[in-house]
């Protein structure tokens, strides 16, 4: 296990078990500065990594190291002190108000920077006195990102945290998340159903499918790597099988998902988008 | 655990306001009518607290939410039961203060009540008036009142979670009350104008204890939890 600092997180060898699901042997590297998204649909075990990763949740087996310190041990405080964490309910008591949570958490975070956490109550526009119960959904994950990035912290870890927020909040938070991870010391977690916003932000992408990493890639090269073919259906018999990861077939035509690399370059061979690429291997059953 | 007070206290003012005025107004009733009963109601509404905060903490996730900030589950439970403490203290220290107050303001009438109790204290007699060792008991009945609730019910709670766990507090709330009628009875059999303190220290001690056993049984407890 890297322990070194180097890695923001490493991950290896993560197992829990439950009844009628297991995280199954999950190993995660997200190297200083970059920004990871976790991608998987809903029930794949994207919250239990990352609560496992975290000690929220106990773990079977496997080390975890976060900024390099062993989250467990002697000095997992020194690294909690430097990550901030959004879950997917952000998890605030329902009767505090934005000016109570700087108050509780300049008690938790030795670098608590009050001054930071008001600047950005201000530019997300959120309410000081209202309770947390009387928030939208999209002002309170504003005011978890907000209380997590108010503390020098140099990775966040996000779950979820753009489901069930409109267009316009979405964009907002997206906005954050790439301002904080310019600082080429911050790295970024993100776990997300909704692809299109891990495309616009990450560098590197995970698929989980399953309680399982299927991959894990950097997102350029993973873009690169596969396409969209369009052909006929006489066109498509020429394409190696070995190549193509799903495929559609119509009055007009074959639309299939291809590894550029095995499939050559081809007239008809467009982008493909995450989306298309995770949802193509997850029914090819997560064998690339 | 600063933060963690922090964060109780302020619920606290913010979502209990009924217990805190309940609370206030029979601590008014003891400023009015002196030692007795009464005493014990505030012990006991408020000895509730922690529970009734771990409940909520659960509903809003904010146990998950801590994990990931510098708390520790440790820490987490230590919170409640250090809170269940400081709660034991304000009250028991108000209601002392109402029951001074009250023997200031009935200073004349304090013969009534003058007859004095005669302890053995390793060997040694300590003679108390009859009134202040009704208010001792009354302080003692307060101190056991307020920490029974929190020391059986919060194992439950951590083990169960708070749905289930809450579940026990009315079999809690009723041994409680058992507990101090049996003490009410008790004096009836017992010798007239006496205050049988060693038997309210004796509870009280047995209330500390359960209370550090409840403390150890839950951080056993915790730690195989998820959150």
């Amino acid at each position: 296990m890297n322990t070194n600092g180097e890695y923001a997180i490493s991950v290896h060898g993560l197992c829990k078990k439950y009844r009628g699901f297991a995280l199954d042997n999950v190993d995660i590297e997200l190297p200083r500065g970059l920004v990871l998204g976790l991608v998987g649909e809903n029930g794949a075990g994207k919250s239990t990594t990352i609560k496992s990763m975290l000690g929220v949740v106990n773990r079977d087996a496997g080390d975890v190291s976060l900024l390099g310190h062993d989250i467990d041990g002697a000095d997992g405080k020194a690294a909690r002190e430097r990550i901030g964490v959004v879950l997917d309910e952000v998890g605030i008591p329902a009767p505090l108000t934005a000016n109570d949570v700087g108050a509780v958490m300049a008690s938790t975070y030795t670098n608590w920077d009050s001054a930071k956490y008001f600047s950005l109550l201000d530019r997300l526009s959120l309410p000081r006195k209202k309770p947390f119960s009387k928030f939208s959904r999209g002002m309170k994950m504003k005011l978890g990102i907000a209380a997590a990035m108010s503390h020098g912290a140099e990775l966040l870890i996000l779950d979820e945290a753009t489901s069930g927020l409109d267009p316009v909040v979405r964009d907002e938070v997206l906005e954050m998340l790439r301002d904080f991870a310019r600082d080429e010391r911050c790295s970024v977690l993100i776990s997300s159903h909704i692809v299109s916003d891990l495309e616009k932000l990450c560098d590197l992408i995970a698929f989980m499918h399953c309680g399982r990493i299927l991959l894990q890639s950097d997102k350029d090269s993973l873009l690169d790597r596969y396409g969209i073919l369009h052909t006929s259906a006489a066109g498509f018999a020429s394409v190696p099988p070995e190549s193509v990861l799903s495929i559609r077939e119509s009055d007009y035509g074959v639309e299939a998902v291809v590894d550029k690399t095995i499939a050559g370059s081809r007239l008809g061979v467009g982008a493909a988008s995450l989306e298309d690429i995770f949802i193509a291997m997850i029914k090819k059953g997560g064998s690339k | 655990m600063k933060g963690l007070l922090k964060k109780d206290f302020l619920v606290l003012f913010r979502a209990y306001k009924l217990y805190m005025i309940v609370a206030v107004l029979l601590v008014v009733q003891t400023f009015l009518s002196g030692w007795g009963w009464q005493v014990i109601f505030p012990a006991l509404i408020c000895g509730m607290l922690p529970v009734s905060l771990y409940s909520l903490d659960e509903r809003d996730k904010w146990n998950t939410y801590a994990l990931t900030t510098t708390y520790t589950r440790r820490g987490l439970l230590s919170e409640k039961y250090l809170l269940g403490v400081i709660i034991m203290l304000v009250i028991t220290a108000v209601s002392a203060l109402a029951m001074s107050v009250y023997a200031l303001r009935v200073s004349a009438d304090i013969q009534v009540d003058a007859a004095l109790c005669t302890y053995d204290v390793f060997g040694h007699n300590v003679v108390i008036p009859y009134a202040a060792a009704r208010a001792i008991e009354s302080l003692l009945h307060s101190v056991s009142m307020a920490l029974i609730p929190t020391a059986v019910s919060l194992p439950f709670m951590f083990l169960f979670g708070a749905e289930k766990g809450r579940l026990i507090a009315p079999v809690v709330l009723g041994f409680s009350a058992t507990l101090l009628v049996s003490f009410e009875l008790s004096r009836i059999g017992g010798a007239e104008g006496f205050v049988d303190l060693g038997a309210a220290l004796g509870l009280a001690g047995i209330a500390a204890a359960l209370y550090a056993v409840s403390w150890l049984v839950s951080v056993l407890i915790v730690q195989k939890r998820d959150f």
